[in-house]
């Protein structure tokens, strides 16, 4: 079972690959949406899409909606793996 | 020549201490936005007639600002989305050639280093430049869009004043809006549908609540309460989850509301029934409409409970006739003519679309005895994703440029959220090999965020006819029985 330290490496690895100006320098977990550059409903599908991918989990579209930081994304993933 | 920024004067005369527009909590009258309007058009005069503009804002005051100030000075406005990939961006500003791209410092860097013909100008910069009292001719268009083409490149949609006018009074006109209404858009102002409720509030002067992001759709139902909203303007994909996930607060929220409005991508019929259920007092309307035939028709499911498919009849002054081609019974392709629709695409491409001021939308449908319109496909292959028109092409000539990469077909796929999304069914030439991530790190690179498909599947044959052309429809048909995804 994955711990939460490489959970959240995993998370910070999509959030990477989704924004490409993030870093871990500039990376803030609670980061809102509205604080990102381009946190749109399509850079949230890809967020969503690449999170159940890597860790083999399905997101119902409520629990879409509830994510708004990469925070909540990882308490999320450690709930259900 | 009337245009949409003769309205903002008059109500700036009429009740300048109004709010026109807030945003977060934030609120700007008819008197400010008047002001910070007519000083970029002073600063625009520096350039000729007809001289094309770039704007590149996320939903913000100083998109409105600009939008409004190049109209002003009579300039062309042309629209791009922050969210463009390198490549669209470099093909629309080689069609339209703007003399500068409005924008903010936080989109810069990205777009900066791809070019160096047209400069990026941060806002604020620009706001501080010299006015011209030069004052030249006002251009009959108003702005300029792309949209995806029935080819792989985008076509220029230029909206004339008289477009917008016409289209925004037939808007005001079905759906009763008045200066009593307080307006909540989650919608992006880049596209057509956003862009018109922003036309529709100017033109009678209410109050436009204006959200960023569409995904904070629970921070979007307690605005509506707060502000004491009376309309609503949505996509479907927003409306499905909102009755779906959240009834309860939908109802609590928005039982103030006169109107819900959203769009033409297809809405379930359960949607419909749950909000007309739910919101008994609360009209419920659609529109069809295209960026180059804005609300060609109105459908108010309230006074039309047994037509729930339909997409309403033609708008005021606005004519749709079926074409249909010797093998169809039913259906046809869609046509559509009246002043809401442009006289031709951008530098006179894409004549073939026109016949006698009549707009081949590539969309198939039928009208039924009384004349309610159906859609029911499309003539070509263009996936409608979340309400953005993609066209599979692009993406497989994308992908194509990889090696490996034999044929590619793109197919869209349903989507609990968003409608559809793009799928990716790949054969890889005899021998080679490439993974999953590379194809979509590819794709990430070259293509806006709506054309990266979700699924990639190798596949080691594709289904062709006696002229060696792969056979869509039976992909289509084969991925949407056995592959949703949700």
């Amino acid at each position: 079972m994955m711990n939460r330290m490489e959970i959240e490496n995993k998370i910070k690895e999509i959030f990477f690959d989704v924004f490409s100006n993030l870093n871990d320098e500039n990376f803030d977990w609670n980061a809102k949406q509205e604080d990102y550059l381009n946190w749109d409903s399509f850079a949230h599908l890809e967020l969503m899409t690449s999170t159940e991918t890597k860790f083999n989990i399905k997101i119902s579209p409520e629990d879409t909606l509830s994510i708004r930081t990469a925070l909540d994304l990882s308490n999320l993933v450690e709930s259900r793996i | 020549m009337t245009t949409i920024v003769d309205y903002l004067e008059k109500h700036r005369q009429d009740f300048p201490e109004k709010v026109f527009v807030q945003i977060d909590s934030q609120k700007w009258t008819f008197e400010n936005i008047y002001n910070k309007v007519n000083k970029i058009n002073l600063i625009l005069n520096q350039f000729p007639t007809n001289s094309v503009i770039s704007i590149m804002f996320d939903n913000s005051i100083e998109f409105i600002i600009s939008y409004l100030g190049i109209i002003k000075a009579g300039k062309i406005v042309h629209i791009i989305s922050p969210s463009i990939s390198k490549k669209n961006f470099l093909e629309q500003i080689k069609s339209c050639n703007p003399k500068i791209i409005l924008t903010l410092k936080k989109f810069i860097g990205e777009f900066e280093t791809i070019q160096n013909k047209i400069k990026l100008v941060d806002f604020y910069e620009f706001e501080s430049e010299n006015i011209s009292k030069k004052k030249s001719e006002i251009s009959d268009i108003s702005s300029l869009m792309y949209t995806s083409g029935t080819t792989s490149s985008p076509k220029g949609v230029p909206i004339k004043h008289e477009n917008t006018i016409f289209t925004t009074k037939n808007i005001v006109n079905v759906l009763k809006y008045t200066n009593s209404d307080i307006d909540v858009i989650p919608l992006s102002l880049s596209h057509s549908f956003g862009l018109g409720c922003l036309h529709t509030s100017l033109f009678v002067g209410s109050t436009l609540n204006l959200h960023k992001n569409t995904m904070n759709i629970l921070e979007i139902l307690n605005s509506i309460k707060k502000n004491n909203a009376t309309t609503f303007a949505a996509v479907p994909a927003t409306l499905t989850l909102l009755v779906n996930s959240f009834p309860e607060k939908f109802v609590e929220k928005c039982n103030g509301l006169r109107l819900i409005i959203t769009n033409s991508t297809k809405i379930p019929k359960d949607t419909i029934n749950k909000i007309l259920n739910l919101l008994p007092n609360t009209k419920f309307a659609t529109y069809y409409g295209l960026t180059e035939a804005s609300r060609s028709t109105f459908m108010i499911f309230n006074e039309n409970r047994k037509k729930e498919e339909s997409v309403g009849k033609h708008a005021p002054n606005v004519q749709i006739k079926i074409v249909k081609e010797k093998n169809q019974i039913k259906e046809g392709e869609i046509l559509v003519r009246g002043k809401n629709v442009i006289d031709n695409y951008w530098n006179s491409q894409f004549t073939e679309k026109f016949t006698n001021n009549w707009l081949k939308t590539g969309d198939l449908g039928y009208l039924d005895k009384e004349g309610f319109l159906y859609l029911t496909g499309r003539k070509d292959y263009v996936i409608n994703v979340g309400g953005e028109k993609v066209n599979p092409e692009e993406i497989e000539k994308i992908v194509k440029i990889l090696d490996p990469i034999e044929e590619a077909v793109a197919i869209g796929i349903e989507h609990q959220i968003f409608g559809k999304v793009i799928k990716l069914l790949v054969k890889k030439y005899e021998g080679s090999e490439i993974d999953i991530s590379t194809i979509i790190s590819h794709c990430k690179q070259n293509l806006e965020r709506f054309k990266i498909p979700i699924k990639v599947e190798f596949v080691s044959n594709f289904p062709k006819n006696e002229h060696g052309k792969i056979i869509r429809f039976i992909l289509q048909e084969k991925n949407n029985g056995n592959n949703k995804d949700a």
